[in-house]
């Protein structure tokens, strides 16, 4: 029932997430992995592209929680980008732009990588 | 005349007719009467037929009517075991009634039709004949008639009854007709001829229905086939006796109506030996084969039954086991059954098998290296293994062998379930048929394994559901039974779980000011779990609310209660809203949940305070971003809570309630003066519109406080 696709590529210096569907508790673990393996690759430099994205539950929004610390403690970062307006709201009821980084477009999220790291 | 088949025929088994006790009776209650009438009132030992009056005439036919009712509503036959009990009786009474009169003819009996007799003791041996025929000829004819009325369809059915009519026919034409006992009396009329050679004719075409001896046991054709060829000589000896004129004199001047009632019924006797005789002579040699198959029906159609009793796997195996030996000689079996840890086997109580042998069986070497098991697990068939040596032991000092194993794959469509294995102490195992049966008791265990998993399986989820039920009422009982009222506001809640249990909650909670607040959740996730958390964090901002005097704070500490308290994915929303009665005033804080919806002076709009959701950051960014609005109301206005199921209500196109809608429901609403409940109705009754039937996939929760 839960339709749901991503899928993985390189945008120097960054990994982009593209996510398709309906993020639920069914497909969440699908992400999970996904941000598992990019971990485990070190992989910190993460943008995730909504522009596909349907719907997102709270399991859904779970997955970045339970990453994020991480990521962030190796010097990276998930930042977020392309979300409709829908699910920019359920992003913003809960107050994630205090905590992440939400962007219009993928290309803005990637120049901020490249700023930090050219910062840094 | 109806088929003997009708159901009701088959249920009744009797109809109302004389007992047999009572005819037999009847019959040597007549002889006596008779006799006594001869004797005294006629004054002579034996009245002659053409001096019968009226009474006398219709002395036999009275003491006969009882047996002939029986003769036309016979016992039905409902199995072929009964049919050969029959024919055995048939038989044995025919013996029986040979033997008498053959030993009473040896004695003196000396009578000749309308003679007197040359003393008394022959008078009363013929006497005796006489009774004794008289009373074995119904028995006779009562079983020759069962036998021909057994499974009868159709033609046959109407030839059946068609016998009895006439029998009783030929009855009254040999008491009525007044003939002489020493003429051949059958000869002697032209019906009586007729009726006669028309009882014979069918007496043969329906004594060759003799199919009901083709199920029975080898050993009981062969006892068919010995009775009938006894049977026969018997049956002619008899016939011969009673032609003889002193034995006819002796015999039927009683009852002259039986004279050819007798003859009828012998001859029929011999037809049906006759046919019995060859029947189970060519039933012979395909009996074993017969009785094999059947034993193998039996053995099906027990297993079928307990199939649906034994529940329990040990008494599956047990059951498996015995009618395995059963139904193809083996001298073991035994079964393994698939589990995750591997294949399980069982064994077991009988016959005893050592375990070390099995093992050794079980791993006996085919022609093409693998072993019996693994051949059989991979081929999907029945393997068998022969000469398979060292496997011998000892049992109550006998030495034992099982010398071939044959492994049976239980396979339900594609899934294995296990191996059925059957040894045998011959060399050379198992032929072909049996290995058929092998495969057909491998697809019933199999059935039986599947059954027997789903019913423990539907039991354990019956068992669930109803601790879900009990939980379900528990959390009913969580939320406050009656919500405050006040002369200036009252207010309705309700919440909806999706599924039996949710994530949502409401709470009336009182300030260390003793003001009241209102508290709205909604925990991440549905179902059980979220309905764990519910519960936890309705507890917890029960104990905190004593503390806070305001909506923020009961936020903030809330927070640090519960951030890490789960596990880094958790969180939970919610919206704490200040009742402030003396200035009809609402101080509400928002932690991550959907805004309120306020409707004042008839116009709707949202109230969205900042606040991030709880448990998502610590207190420094939590407390930060938190912000309170204090909101004043007039009488008329309306506060309305919810939970995301309100606006995510999803409709049959898959299209969501929104936001939006909310607003517009709740001022037109408004507009009505509705109440807080008629409030709650016009937002329930416009989803329900939207969604069309779609059932909700989220919590739902809707709180309505209306000033007044």
């Amino acid at each position: 029932m839960s339709q749901f696709s991503l899928m993985v590529r390189e945008s120097p210096p960054t990994q982009v997430i593209d996510l398709n569907g309906y993020l639920d508790a069914h497909t969440a673990p699908q992400l999970e992995s996904a941000f598992q393996d990019l971990v485990n690759e070190q992989r910190y430099n993460i943008i995730v592209n909504f522009r596909d994205l349907v719907y997102i539950s709270s399991a859904g929004l779970g997955v970045f929680m339970a990453f994020i610390e991480d990521v962030r403690n190796n010097n990276g970062d998930i930042k977020l980008a392309g979300m409709s307006p829908k699910v920019y709201n359920v992003f913003d009821l809960l107050g994630f732009p205090m905590l992440y980084e939400i962007y219009e477009d993928e290309q803005q999220a990637r120049q901020k990588f490249i700023d930090s790291h050219s910062i840094g | 005349m109806h088929d003997q088949l009708d159901i009701s025929d088959r249920q009744a088994g009797h109809s109302p007719r004389p007992g047999l006790a009572f005819t037999l009776m009847a019959i040597a209650i007549t002889w006596l009467v008779i006799m006594g009438y001869d004797a005294i009132l006629a004054g002579t030992w034996q009245v002659s037929p053409e001096d019968y009056g009226v009474f006398r005439l219709l002395l036999p036919l009275l003491g006969l009517a009882p047996m002939v009712l029986r003769l036309l509503k016979p016992d039905i036959i409902t199995d072929d075991r009964e049919a050969y009990k029959t024919f055995i009786r048939l038989t044995v009474a025919n013996f029986i009634m040979a033997a008498v009169i053959a030993i009473l003819q040896l004695l003196p009996n000396s009578y000749t039709a309308g003679a007197t007799p040359g003393s008394y003791f022959g008078f009363l041996v013929g006497r005796t004949m006489g009774l004794v025929t008289m009373l074995g000829l119904p028995l006779i004819a009562e079983w020759i008639v069962r036998l021909f009325h057994y499974r009868v369809r159709g033609i046959f059915s109407i030839l059946a009854r068609l016998y009895v009519i006439l029998l009783a026919g030929l009855l009254l034409l040999g008491e009525l007709l007044p003939f002489r006992m020493n003429e051949q009396t059958l000869e002697s009329n032209i019906v009586a001829a007729a009726i006669g050679g028309g009882l014979l004719a069918l007496g043969l075409a329906l004594s060759i229905r003799s199919g009901w001896l083709m199920n029975l046991r080898k050993r009981q054709k062969l006892a068919l086939l010995g009775l009938s060829f006894l049977g026969f000589p018997a049956a002619t000896v008899m016939h011969l006796m009673l032609r003889d004129d002193s034995a006819r004199g002796a015999i039927f001047s009683l009852m002259p109506a039986l004279a050819p009632f007798s003859t009828v019924i012998l001859l029929t006797l011999l037809f049906v030996h006759m046919v019995i005789f060859i029947s189970a002579l060519l039933a012979l040699p395909t009996a074993d084969a017969i009785d094999r198959r059947n034993d193998e029906v039996t053995s099906l159609a027990n297993f079928a039954r307990l199939l649906t009793k034994s529940l329990e796997t040990e008494d599956l195996v047990e059951t498996a086991i015995a009618l395995t030996c059963d139904a193809t000689a083996a001298s073991a079996a035994w079964i393994g059954i698939r589990e995750e840890e591997g294949e399980t086997m069982h064994y077991g109580d009988t016959p005893k098998l050592p375990a070390h042998v099995a093992e050794r069986l079980m791993k006996a070497r085919m022609p093409r290296g693998a072993t019996v098991a693994a051949q059989a697990l991979s081929s999907r068939r029945t393997e068998v293994a022969e000469r398979v040596g060292d496997t011998a032991w000892e049992e109550n000092g006998t030495r034992r062998e099982l010398r071939s194993v044959a492994a049976v794959p239980l396979l339900l469509g594609e899934e294995l379930l296990g191996t059925l294995y059957a040894a045998k102490e011959r060399d050379d195992g198992f032929d072909r048929e049996e290995i058929v049966v092998l495969n057909a008791l491998a697809d019933q265990i199999a059935v039986a394994l599947v059954h027997s998993r789903l019913i423990h399986a539907s039991m354990e989820r019956k068992r669930l559901e109803q601790e879900m039920m009990i939980a379900r009422d528990l959390q009913q009982r969580l939320l406050p039974k009656v919500m405050p009222e006040r002369p200036c506001y009252e207010i309705h809640a309700e919440s909806q779980p999706a599924s039996i249990v949710g994530g949502d909650y409401y709470d009336v909670v009182r300030f260390s000011d003793n003001t009241l607040a209102l508290v709205i959740a909604d925990v991440a996730g549905k179902g059980a779990s979220a309905a764990l958390y519910m519960g936890m964090v309705k507890g917890i901002v029960q104990a905190l609310s004593g503390r806070c005097n305001s909506p923020g704070e009961l936020l903030a500490r809330s927070n640090v209660a519960l951030h890490g308290a789960i596990d880094q994915r958790w969180f939970a929303t919610m919206t704490c809203a200040q009742i402030i009665e003396e200035s009809r005033a609402l101080r509400i804080s928002r932690a991550g949940h959907c805004p309120t919806l306020l409707v004042r002076n008839g116009k709707a709009a949202f109230s969205r305070p900042n606040g991030l959701g709880l448990a998502i950051a610590g207190p420094e960014l939590f407390d930060a971003n938190l912000s309170v609005e204090e909101i004043a109301f007039h009488e008329g206005d309306y506060a309305i809570f919810f939970s995301d199921g309100l606006p995510e209500a999803r409709s049959i196109d898959g299209s969501e309630f929104g936001f939006e809608a909310l607003l517009d429901v709740a001022a037109e609403a408004a507009a009505r003066g509705v109440d807080a409940h008629g409030m709650r109705d016009a937002i329930v009754e416009a989803i329900e519109r939207f969604a069309q039937g779609e059932p909700p996939t989220d919590d739902s929760t809707l709180v309505v406080l209306r000033w007044r």
